[in-house]
């Protein structure tokens, strides 16, 4: 008997990426009982150009049994690659961030964004089966059209950092540079994430606990305008000293993590929210605003902030967990319990399971 | 009430004690995200331009090149195409020299905004420095009229 042909499209492919992450996790399950590959628009780095195929080198509709698209942004040469396909298709759906973020400063990025959802629409009709990594992203894509949404946090791997080792010399450099310690903040550094008010927190926390707590943002810069003016604006806060290490590997967010003091985040919209958890699990308390999914994703794991809370706020609970000692530990144990819990519903194999029935 | 919102509550209460106390000034944190804003219209509306002009100089130099009109040659009528090509490489022949000025206009235009935008950024720079001594010396009386206040308080 023939093995099924279910082969997995991302718009972008690149380490460290979650949703890439994600694509890896299912392929494995995926491979166990069909042949299944990972295909993307854009492959960023070596190791993507090796582990993944550009799309262009898709087989054919009528060689394939299903495909299953990962929507998280719009593109129109995706778009029309999708409308052009005749199997069927099963969206696994991560979230596109809300125009409105990037309307003002960037209305290209925003145009992209407003695209992702009227993909969503357009391609309705060929979708056997949609998938969303949590409630909130269920939610928000049934208002396109979607009813049967199954909600899976698919290849999600909440402990994927606990077996990386430490990089002593890094930590060797840290302790040297941030002599009180650090907070760390984790993700894209794109404007709905709110690194500027991350940045805000840190300035007004050590102003007026005079704590001289650094801070490390790890993650990518994706847009040059928004990574410039974080820049600039680094010097106003002079009060905290941040440092950027950019693109890391594995074992060196491992340890900018384990290292860390407190995790904080300001993001103001989060589809799941995974690098919170991945803190968790190393066993670093998480202060978070509660924007979109991350009241659902953190559970009782992390202290959670109002949605609306600015700098002010955030300052003040950061210094609590800092110095805060039963409040400190009572995180870190309610955050080990919530990765771990988490880990055990995370299933790349029921989101496997779920894409065989469809075939 | 759940642990997160006692917390929260606890929190709460704290910020507005310290508002009341003068350690968080009114508008705080609306005078920084304004700042922040201002930055990042400034930052964008220059790059803006000088990366449009550098898509165009791109444009330009693929045209001249011969590798992208913009222009579609192809005709569903038998033969046309190939008047078309013919037509473009004339057309292309006789205004090369004018699209070559254009070319070079651009990029002395590219070059000169780029030199601006380095020579505002230094510009820039040495007021950053000057402003923050200015803040941090305000930030220390700050803290001594505070630490003042706290003494002639306890005193009375």
């Amino acid at each position: 008997m023939r093995r099924p042909v279910i082969h997995q499209v991302l718009l972008g492919a690149a380490e460290g990426d979650a949703i890439t992450q994600m694509a890896f996790a299912l392929r494995t399950e995926l491979q166990k009982f069909a042949d299944s590959e990972i295909y993307a628009l854009w492959r960023h780095g070596d190791l993507m150009e090796k582990s993944t195929l550009p799309l262009q080198e898709i087989p054919e509709s009528d060689d394939m049994d299903l495909l299953l698209y990962h929507s998280s942004i719009g593109w129109q040469e995706m778009t029309d690659f999708l409308l052009s396909r005749t199997e069927k298709i099963t969206i696994s759906y991560h979230n596109i961030t809300p125009a409105h973020f990037y309307e003002k400063f960037q209305p290209e990025f925003a145009n992209d964004l407003k695209l992702g959802r009227t993909e969503l629409e357009l391609i309705r009709h060929k979708v056997v089966l949609a998938v969303a990594d949590s409630s909130f992203n269920a939610d928000d894509i049934k208002q396109h059209g979607y009813h049967d949404v199954k909600v899976v946090p698919a290849g999600f791997s909440p402990k994927r950092l606990c077996n990386e080792i430490y990089d002593v010399y890094l930590l060797n450099e840290l302790a040297r540079e941030f002599p009180n310690g650090y907070v760390i903040a984790v993700g894209q550094i794109l404007p709905h994430k709110r690194i500027e008010q991350v940045i805000e927190t840190m300035h007004i926390m050590n102003s007026t606990y005079w704590g001289n707590i650094g801070l490390v943002i790890c993650g990518v810069a994706r847009q040059a305008h928004y990574r410039e003016a974080i820049n600039k604006f680094q010097n106003r806060c002079a009060m905290v000293k941040v440092q950027f290490p950019g693109a890391v590997s594995n074992r060196q967010l491992a340890t900018y993590i384990r290292g860390a003091r407190v995790y904080l985040g300001m993001s103001d919209h989060e589809g799941l929210c995974i690098p919170p958890v991945e803190a968790m699990s190393l066993g670093v308390p998480v202060v978070i605003k509660g924007a979109g999914a991350v009241p659902e994703t953190m559970g009782d794991g992390a202290l959670v902030l109002p949605e609306n809370c600015g700098a002010i706020l955030a300052a003040e609970a950061v210094n609590e967990v800092l110095t805060n000692h039963e409040l400190r530990w009572n995180l870190i144990n309610a955050g080990y319990l919530r990765s771990e819990e988490l880990d055990s519903q995370t299933s790349s194999v029921h989101t496997a399971e779920l894409v065989r029935a469809q075939i | 009430m759940t642990k997160n919102e006692e917390i929260l509550r606890e929190l709460t209460r704290r910020v507005e004690q310290r508002r009341q106390e003068g350690r968080y000034p009114i508008g705080l944190e609306q005078q920084l995200s304004s700042e922040f804003d201002a930055i990042l219209s400034v930052v964008h509306r220059g790059d803006d331009t000088i990366s449009q002009i550098h898509s165009r100089i791109s444009q330009l130099a693929e045209d001249l090149a011969g590798q992208n009109s913009g222009i579609v040659t192809k005709s569903r009528l038998p033969g046309i195409t190939i008047v078309h090509k013919i037509v473009r490489k004339l057309s292309l022949r006789h205004t090369r020299r004018a699209l070559e000025l254009v070319e070079e206009t651009l990029s002395l235009i590219e070059k000169q905004l780029l030199q601006q935008r380095e020579t505002d950024s230094r510009v820039m720079k040495q007021l950053e420095h000057v402003v923050m001594d200015r803040i941090l010396m305000v930030d220390v009386l700050v803290e001594a009229v505070l630490e003042l206040e706290r003494k002639v308080g306890s005193g009375t």
